[in-house]
């Protein structure tokens, strides 16, 4: 199979619209919750005021500097931009002009990285990935919450996109548990199992002191099945039998983290919200596809 | 589907899976400046991670000391606007961004920090002169401990403590009174 047809096979493999929908309420869902969690912060980190001055700002990165915050810095024109971002992730949510408020949600989330890299969590990158790669997706315009969750109202006709951007999600998933389980086997700490131990008793913990002696093993076993979990739960997710198990391991494994850290909440709700790109509750049935030429059957190796 | 379209498509989303499954290269090879600009711009870096080390800190607390033309000390919170208490192991945006601040590297947020602290404490009391900022942190596994010996069992066992405290003081700096440069 020439490599061009093998790509346009991976990426432009019709599948149904409403998973995009799935994926779009579910990004929505988890931005709102993350710009609720940012709420608190917003003065502080990106008022000209603040503990970020707006010419360290301009400069904290290589590349173009591309914030609001530029221009937004004062209480009241910070304030303003989460509301409206927040009203926007709820717009985007309900399948309202979805691609413009993707724009505004994902320059939001752009602009207060790149004024306060310096306060920045793992999620926040995760969000910003996903919000990219939403950009230049199908967004399943015709779904809303109503007629896609409750079943209320007109449903829409069926309809098939290319999976390119569930494919690339689903790929961004693979990258982030598998990254980090190649750097973490590298790691002295972990090579041990002297992680758990310390993440026990460090400012994450919600349970910290000095019971952790006495719960040493225990803690070095944990450290390894985190390795061994973060490898398998891509891979479960993808391959359809093994799914169901990859979200019960990968859910209950992000629970784990929000249940024994503190401040780690939101970094388990965005990777969970990550799992839905793989998700395929409705059989490919409909009788609408998008074209393909030549069709997948036709390509030959 | 038009084919102008799905060319596109197949090209944006080979290129994006590219820049994805860069991730998963070995560290060692460098990107071009242009890339990971690129990166930086879009919000696409690949940087993943996340504890890939132990978390060394179990508390951390910045205060902030100032003192007046009498000699006389005013402690006062950390954050701005305001000089506000915080509390970093409640906020965890506080922690990772005092915690950036004050280690090597975040010289330019820092100059940016003190700077508005000066602005701040000088509208706060026009009467302070200098100001010194106190890092008190207590850390799990100080970074010149040797890494044979370091198991934390073993520290404990010894000392009854499972951080050793830190203390750090930056300054002093002068308050910035209203109306000078």
């Amino acid at each position: 199979m020439a490599p061009v047809e093998f790509l346009k096979m991976i990426w432009l493999r019709p599948v149904d619209s409403r998973r995009y929908a799935l994926v779009r309420m579910a990004f929505a869902a988890v931005t709102l919750l993350h710009i609720a969690d940012l709420w608190p912060y917003r003065i502080a980190l990106l008022c000209n005021d603040g503990m970020i001055g707006q010419v360290t700002g301009s400069g904290s990165v290589p590349g173009f500097y591309i914030s609001i915050y530029a221009l937004l810095d004062t209480p009241l024109a910070v304030t303003a931009s989460f509301l409206i971002a927040a009203s926007a992730t709820i717009l985007l949510g309900c399948g309202k002009w979805p691609r413009a408020m993707l724009a505004v949600v994902f320059l939001f989330l752009l602009s207060v990285m790149q004024h306060a890299p310096i306060s920045a969590a793992g999620w926040d990158f995760i969000l910003m990935n996903l919000g990219f790669i939403l950009l230049f997706s199908p967004l399943g315009n015709q779904w809303n919450p109503g007629n896609l969750l409750l079943k209320k109202g007109i449903s829409a006709d069926t309809e098939f996109m290319p999976q390119y951007g569930l494919t690339l999600i689903q790929l961004q998933v693979f990258v982030i548990y598998w990254q980090t389980v190649i750097l973490k086997i590298d790691n002295y700490f972990w090579q041990t199992g002297d992680f758990m131990t310390y993440f026990m008793v460090s400012h994450h913990s919600r349970f910290p002191g000095s019971w952790v002696i006495n719960w040493q093993g225990l803690l070095d076993m944990m450290t390894y099945m985190t390795l061994l979990v973060e490898l398998a739960i891509p891979v479960l997710l993808w391959i359809p039998k093994t799914r169901r198990i990859g979200l019960i391991i990968g859910i209950g494994f992000h629970l784990g983290i929000a249940l024994l850290g503190v401040n780690l909440g939101m970094f388990s709700i965005v990777m969970i919200s990550t799992f839905v790109a793989f998700l395929n509750p409705w059989p490919r049935a409909g009788k609408k596809e998008i074209e393909i030429s030549p069709p997948p059957q036709e390509i030959r190796s | 589907m038009k084919p102008l379209y799905r060319t596109l498509i197949v090209a944006l989303t080979t290129l994006c899976a590219a820049n994805i499954l860069a991730g998963l290269a070995p560290v060692k090879i460098g990107l071009t400046e242009w890339l990971t600009a690129i990166r930086q711009t879009t919000g696409t870096a690949q940087n993943w991670s996340m504890f890939h080390s132990i978390p060394r800190v179990q508390s951390l607390q910045v205060r902030v000391i100032a003192s007046d033309r009498e000699g006389n000390q005013h402690e006062f919170g950390p954050g701005l606007p305001g000089l506000q208490e915080i509390e970093p192991h409640d906020k965890i945006r506080y922690y990772y961004t005092f915690d950036r601040i004050f280690t090597p590297g975040g010289e330019p947020y820092r100059e940016s920090y003190i700077r508005n602290l000066s602005q701040a404490l000088g509208k706060k009391n026009p009467n302070l002169v200098a100001f010194n900022i106190h890092l008190r942190v207590e850390n799990t596994h100080p970074q010149n401990t040797p890494q044979k010996i370091s198991r934390l069992l073993e520290r404990i066992r010894k000392s009854g403590k499972a951080a050793i405290e830190q203390k750090d003081v930056f300054g002093p700096f002068p308050v910035k009174s209203n109306g000078s440069s």
